[in-house]
């Protein structure tokens, strides 16, 4: 509501504003020649001006519902729809039974032999497959179509009111033909001192408010000045923001017209030479300094008292504090170790680690015992460091080391546990408000002042968006993101350590923060992934806040900006991990490789520690594995989407799209080798989110909505026994309707029928059973549980 | 009394100095159009 009132009120600033200067100019003369064609676009400018901001919110609404409603997202739909219930099902199959010919229309469209085995299946196994359509697709997604209808409802209306505000300045300036009372206000009010003071004053003191957000930032205070622009919303700031464009060039246009000397372009100029200059570069990067007393516990007790430690020493500190009786268990085989790639996506992201993190401890604490770290980039280190956040929070709930990832017996989903529910609430604030505000106000401002002012960096708002978050939803007291980063991991505490992968644009080369030392410090150019803190040569009591790291971790382009350290003299920039590569796989296995390289005896196989590395312990052979967090789908339908191409400006935005996907591709890559390569013996198993499922939007703020849809998705429950047979059986069946359905689709949109290589219901009910069963399956063939 | 070409040239020339004069208003009310056309998923606005 907000939004549209601030969008109306934009509107009609403009067309005030071009009324006043059109009339306060003496080389215009609108009225005399209003008969002819110019008189007329003169006199409606104005008008027209001010309708262009409804109507680009209008099609960016109606643009919205069409990224949203993506080809692969329709097919889905179409699917829910045919098999949603039995009645449904049943329906679908009568259509597709009404077919001429259809069997072999169905075998046309599989030319790779996937298709149904035996022509149609009997009634007995498309009864079966109905029922485990509906046992492994949870209601959230199959009720899919509804909640879209429900969405393009209310985009349909906000594009409604959008256009009808633009008709309705356009009828206004029709009708006014003779001057008006908007000519007299334009005239008199618009540019009258008072109006300006008012202007100025407002500006200012939204300046001073939004940047109040990165003063406060470490701090906890008794008034959260997120909840200003959070209240306010990221679509009313834009618009304020540019209602203090409009008023402030107009402003100075008409001096400059008046004073006969440019005054814009020297502004323009000046902001770009100060930037040229590094004279305003505000960015610097939070660092802290941990006391004498603090940085003592610090040290890993037996180890070489190095600081910081070494990855080896804080990993046998770590599995030295495993319980011994626990431990026993792995006496003849080897004991998993897991790490988890969490990858990058905004929200999304954020969403996939933290709530399949937060739900796996919720059921299966034991999992505390075997994985050692999580490996995020951008919202998937958000993800992860709301989540060492929640094990460290006192008073710690004892975790009980058992572990129930199976579906009960009655089929109803276990309920959320105490993780979950704070993940969830964590993850419903807005954090794309705090950054708005201060990208639109401050960080704006800064950019035409020679000097640089911390409390303008929008990177410092993101900051405290994400501890207020914390202190709105767990408590103000003692703020975990508030602490030096390394106080996340104890090698006796529960939280898994967190490596955030951050790039350096000096070098382009990916680090991570890290409380531990991965490898030394080393002038030479090594593939071996290095921490932050020793390549920035951090004495061992600098350090940054936690919010500091998931922040740096998390700058993606334009929206964040790149941070600044200073290291010997030397300047660094760190940008978003996801620069380098987006699935934090990389970072996992170089991880493994060194923690391999240090402990095992041998490079290759399951490692058998080193005789003198693990004196006394019961186990003493490891498989590290990894459990990838991703949104990689490798089948070509998704790909095929005809939006994904093109898209103009050929010459000056190919070199940047090419970058800009071959990030994302490169990370598909490092996932792709853990499903089919030389990867494959380091996959413990995946976790996928789904865009065929739902077109996942990319940003820092997510509604409840797709929370669900991406809940729905990562759950840790898993229908295993006879039940997998079925499913595994089921596939022809699940050909038979897919096959039936894209020729029903084909014939409603006059189009032939598209060969598959995958079945659009097949690949979903795959990638669903694979998700939910990951964590399940892993145990299962590590040994480490059973139902 | 004005000649052809003065009635021609004499609209346009109000027109090109109204554009002139507003032209801060103008670039801004595209830039504002541009920048709110752009699907409000991306900045989940």
């Amino acid at each position: 509501m907000l939004a549209f009132v601030t969008l109306a009120g934009l509107s009609l600033l403009i067309a005030l504003l071009t009324r006043g200067l059109i009339r306060g100019n003496d080389d215009v003369h609108a009225a005399p020649a209003a008969r002819t064609v110019p008189g007329l676009v003169i006199h409606a400018l104005p008008s027209l001006l001010g309708a262009l901001p409804p109507l680009g919110a209008a099609l960016g609404l109606y643009w919205a519902l069409q990224s949203t409603l993506t080809a692969p997202l329709s097919r889905a739909i179409t699917i829910f729809e045919a098999v949603k219930s039995p009645t449904a099902l049943a329906d679908t199959l009568r259509t597709i039974d009404a077919i001429p010919d259809v069997a072999a229309k169905i075998k046309a469209l599989f030319p790779d032999g996937w298709g149904p085995q035996d022509g149609k299946p009997d009634p007995e196994t498309l009864a079966a497959t109905g029922r485990i359509v509906l046992e492994n697709v949870p209601a959230t997604i199959l009720q899919l179509p509804e909640r879209t209808r429900a969405l393009s409802l209310a985009i349909y209306v906000g594009t409604t009111l959008s256009f009808l505000l633009a008709v309705a300045l356009l009828a206004f300036s029709a009708r006014a033909t003779t001057a008006t009372s908007l000519d007299h206000a334009a005239r008199s009010r618009v540019f009258h001192p008072a109006a300006l003071f008012v202007f100025f004053a407002f500006f200012l003191g939204l300046t001073a408010l939004f940047a109040a957000q990165s003063v406060t930032v470490g701090q906890a205070m008794r008034f959260d000045f997120t909840s200003i622009p959070r209240a306010l919303g990221t679509l009313c700031l834009v618009n304020l923001c540019l209602a203090f464009l409009v008023f402030l060039c107009s402003m100075l246009t008409r001096a400059s017209d008046r004073l006969r000397i440019p005054l814009i372009s020297p502004l323009l100029a000046f902001a770009l030479f100060a930037s040229l200059l590094d004279w305003n570069d505000n960015h610097a990067v939070r660092l802290m300094e941990s006391s004498a007393v603090d940085l003592a516990k610090r040290k890993i007790p037996g180890a070489r008292e190095k600081l910081p430690p070494t990855a080896e020493d804080a990993f046998k500190a770590w599995f030295a504090s495993r319980p011994a009786d626990y431990k026993k268990k792995f006496v003849d085989k080897p004991y998993p170790i897991y790490l988890v790639a969490a990858q990058g996506g905004g929200m999304y992201a954020a969403n996939l680690s933290g709530l399949f993190l937060a739900r796996l401890y919720d059921r299966c604490p034991l999992m505390r015992h075997h994985v050692f770290a999580i490996s995020g980039v951008s919202g998937g280190s958000v993800g992860a460091g709301f989540f060492a956040a929640l094990l460290n929070e006192p008073p710690q709930t004892p975790l009980a080391d058992t572990c129930n990832v199976y579906l009960p017996a009655d089929g109803k989903p276990h309920s959320k546990g105490p993780l979950e529910t704070r993940m969830e609430a964590l993850l419903q604030t807005d954090f794309l408000a705090p950054v708005a505000a201060s990208m639109l106000f401050p960080d704006l401002l800064q950019r035409f002042l020679p000097v640089p002012i911390p409390a303008f960096d929008r990177a410092r708002a993101f900051e405290a968006g994400l501890e207020t978050a914390w202190d709105a939803v767990i408590s103000s007291k003692g703020n975990p993101l508030r602490q030096p980063f390394w106080q996340h991991w104890r090698p006796e505490g529960d939280s898994p350590m967190l490596l955030l992968n951050t790039t350096i644009v000096e070098t382009g080369r990916q680090v991570a923060a890290a409380p531990v030392e991965l490898k030394p410090f080393s002038q030479e150019t090594t593939p071996d992934l290095q921490s932050l803190q020793t390549v920035l040569r951090l004495r061992p009591e600098i350090d940054v806040p936690l919010s500091t790291a998931m922040s740096l971790s998390a700058r993606f382009p334009l929206v964040m900006p790149a941070g600044l350290v200073w290291s010997e003299n030397r300047s660094f920039h760190l940008v978003d991990g996801g620069y380098y590569e987006n699935s934090a796989v990389d970072s996992s296995l170089a991880m493994i490789a060194h923690l391999r390289d240090a402990l095992c005896a041998s490079s290759e196989g399951d490692c058998v520690g080193k005789s003198s590395t693990f004196p006394g312990d019961p186990a003493k052979m490891f498989r590290f594995k990894m459990f990838i967090l991703t949104d990689y789908d490798p089948t070509p339908d998704y790909h095929s989407d005809p939006r994904k191409g093109g898209g103009g400006l050929n010459e000056l935005m190919s070199p940047i799209r090419a970058m800009f996907n071959s990030r994302v591709a490169r990370g598909e890559l490092a996932v792709g080798r853990t499903m089919r390569g030389n990867d494959v013996k380091n996959a413990a198993g995946w976790v996928s989110l789904s865009h065929r499922i739902y077109n996942l939007p990319l940003g820092w703020q997510l509604s409840p909505q797709v929370q669900e849809v991406i809940s729905a998705q990562v759950t840790a429950d898993c229908h295993y026994d006879k039940d997998f047979l079925q499913f595994v059986n089921a596939f022809s069946a699940i050909s038979w309707i897919d096959g039936g359905l894209e020729i029903i689709d084909a014939a409603k949109h006059n189009r032939q029928p598209r060969p598959y290589t995958a079945t659009p219901l097949g690949r979903i009910l795959a990638t669903l059973k694979t998700s939910h069963c990951a964590v399940f399956q892993a145990l299962g063939a590590d040994k480490v549980w059973a139902p | 009394m004005p000649t052809n070409g003065a009635r021609l040239l004499g609209p346009l020339q109000d027109l090109s100095a109204a554009i002139r004069v507003t032209r801060a208003p103008l670039i801004l009310a595209i830039a504002s159009f541009l920048i709110l056309c752009l699907p409000a998923q991306v900045l989940e606005l």
